[in-house]
């Protein structure tokens, strides 16, 4: 059964309450470290699905470029066959980072743009950063995450999943 | 209207049920209580042992008594007829409270069905009869809840739906443009003590042919036999609960099935595929797909939400005209989980677009 990002939040709480409970224990970083992941897959799920909502529409209505990156699939000139000289999807996979996913969102499917000097987006880039040395860690910059930042994590991609919402669909979700 | 059952008791509170003010014939009934409408039988007990400013406590007829307090409030003056009682004993008055109070629920769907029968006659039952929603010397139900059947309701918002979306089909005139749009298939006002208007445009002429509509008639035959294939196959079923047998009929299934039959008057290959019965899904056991409906969730959605074609709201009857929609381009087409997601995005998506936002 498909996951959605509503559960996925209430795993990274459930994760956060557990390491609120560890205390100082070695406990209390592996939950912390699992509480920021499974933030983070909720806000990935969440684009990833609206992103899939855009993929759905017939074709005319988003150029080639447009659907390619909704489709996160690699977009080429065609050089033979009936669509040559003309650009087409193809099947190679061209993985697009978050950032860019939510910026493509909110500026072709809204009146606005993402405002990248806000405080928001700000604590969200912090709080990727952390996400990001969990899944690629180095070992000279290995860093047990505290419970504030797994807390963080939390509130930060409740609210850019709401700033989403809103500025795509003109409307707010519920948690 | 605070009338109490023992007067001289401050602790005795008011009697009556709760006056539902909210409620369409609440509404109906102040609007002709300022239109100067008689109401008569208001059964009032005369009584100064409590609130002496206001002699009579109503017992009987509150909604009348409050719809002619708002009528008189807007300077409309008439007589309305009262039954008074005078010198009631304890036991005298508990038992005209309770008469009084005794309230035979009337469904919406009886109000319709009569309304139906002395506004346009027969018409929508002889028509249900042929194509096969109703059998002969069937009538519709006068509540849904008892019986598994097309409403007088439904039954409208049928054939409203099917002139809707043949209206708008016929603006399209390639099959690509079709799918550049999203739907709102409509659904027929129950229980208002008036007939829809939208119905009424279609009926009013009773030269009008529509009864005879070859399309209509297809159409409906071919609705009528999908309601009995799912109602069978979820009988012969593990999980044979009413909401999966009766899928068909619900409040957003089958105005956007009708909504679509329609759209698909000038796409003759796409009509066929409409028209005929979706094979099953695998692991399904109905052709709707009643079980995978039911937990279909999208992330718009909220946490309380029942799934695809549950709920009568123009969300689900746009999603459902889409789910519709997206089956008529293959004839192989079945209701699974893929083609729900694409259909549901598809909305989804082209709502954004019609925003005007994108740039």
């Amino acid at each position: 059964m498909t996951r959605y990002y509503r559960e996925l939040i209430e795993d990274a709480q459930w994760f956060c309450d557990q390491a609120d409970n560890a205390q100082a224990s070695l406990n209390q970083g592996r939950f912390t470290s699992a509480s920021i992941l499974f933030s983070f897959v909720a806000l990935e799920s969440f684009i990833n699905n609206m992103m899939f909502d855009f993929t759905a529409l017939p074709s005319g209505l988003l150029t080639p470029h447009e659907q390619g990156f909704l489709a996160e699939k690699a977009v080429e000139l065609a050089d033979s066959g009936a669509n040559a000289g003309k650009f087409e999807i193809t099947d190679k996979r061209r993985y697009q980072s978050l950032e860019y996913k939510i910026m493509f969102l909110v500026a072709r499917f809204s009146k606005d743009t993402v405002d990248k000097g806000s405080t928001l987006w700000q604590r969200f880039q912090k709080m990727k950063n952390v996400r990001d040395s969990l899944t690629h860690p180095r070992k000279d910059e290995i860093k047990v995450p505290s419970l504030s930042e797994a807390e963080e994590a939390i509130g930060v991609t409740k609210e850019i999943i709401q700033l989403v919402s809103q500025k795509v669909w003109g409307k707010k979700v519920q948690f | 209207m605070d009338a109490r059952l023992i007067p001289e008791s401050k602790d005795s509170l008011r009697a009556n049920r709760e006056l539902l003010t909210k409620n369409k014939t609440f509404q109906r009934m102040s609007q002709d209580a300022a239109n100067g409408r008689e109401f008569n039988d208001i059964i009032v007990e005369y009584n100064c042992a409590y609130s002496p400013e206001k002699p009579l406590k109503v017992w009987g007829g509150q909604h009348r008594s409050k719809s002619i307090q708002i009528a008189s409030e807007k300077e409309t003056s008439r007589y309305h007829g009262f039954r008074i009682y005078f010198c009631l004993t304890k036991e005298q008055r508990s038992a005209l409270a309770l008469v009084s109070n005794t309230n035979i629920n009337v469904s919406n769907d009886l109000f319709d069905r009569q309304l139906e029968e002395i506004m346009v006659g027969l018409h929508l039952r002889k028509w249900c009869e042929q194509v096969g929603l109703l059998t002969v010397g069937e009538d519709f139900p006068d509540a849904k809840s008892h019986a598994e059947r097309v409403t007088t309701q439904l039954a409208r918002t049928f054939i409203v739906n099917f002139f809707l979306g043949k209206k708008k089909g016929a603006e399209f005139s390639s099959a690509d443009q079709l799918l550049k749009n999203y739907y709102e298939p409509y659904l027929c006002e129950s229980g208002t003590g008036t007939l829809d208007e939208k119905y009424y445009d279609i009926v009013k002429n009773q030269d009008s042919n529509i009864w005879k509509d070859k399309g209509l008639q297809e159409a409906g035959e071919a609705f009528a036999l999908l309601n009995k294939a799912q109602n069978n196959a979820i009988k012969k079923s593990k999980i044979n609960n009413k909401g999966f047998r009766n899928k068909a009929l619900t409040l957003s299934v089958l105005p956007a099935w009708a909504f679509v039959a329609g759209l698909l008057q000038s796409h003759p290959a796409r009509l066929k595929n409409h028209l005929a019965i979706p094979k099953l899904a695998k692991g399904a056991s109905d052709p709707l797909n009643a079980k995978e409906m039911s937990t279909y969730k999208h992330d718009q959605d909220e946490k309380t939400y029942r799934g695809l074609g549950n709920r009568s709201s123009i969300t689900d009857r746009q999603r459902m005209a889409q789910v519709f929609l997206a089956r008529s381009l293959d004839p192989s087409a079945c209701f699974d989980k893929k083609l729900i997601d694409k259909a549901v995005s598809t909305v989804i998506g082209l709502k954004v677009l019609s925003k005007g936002y994108a740039l």
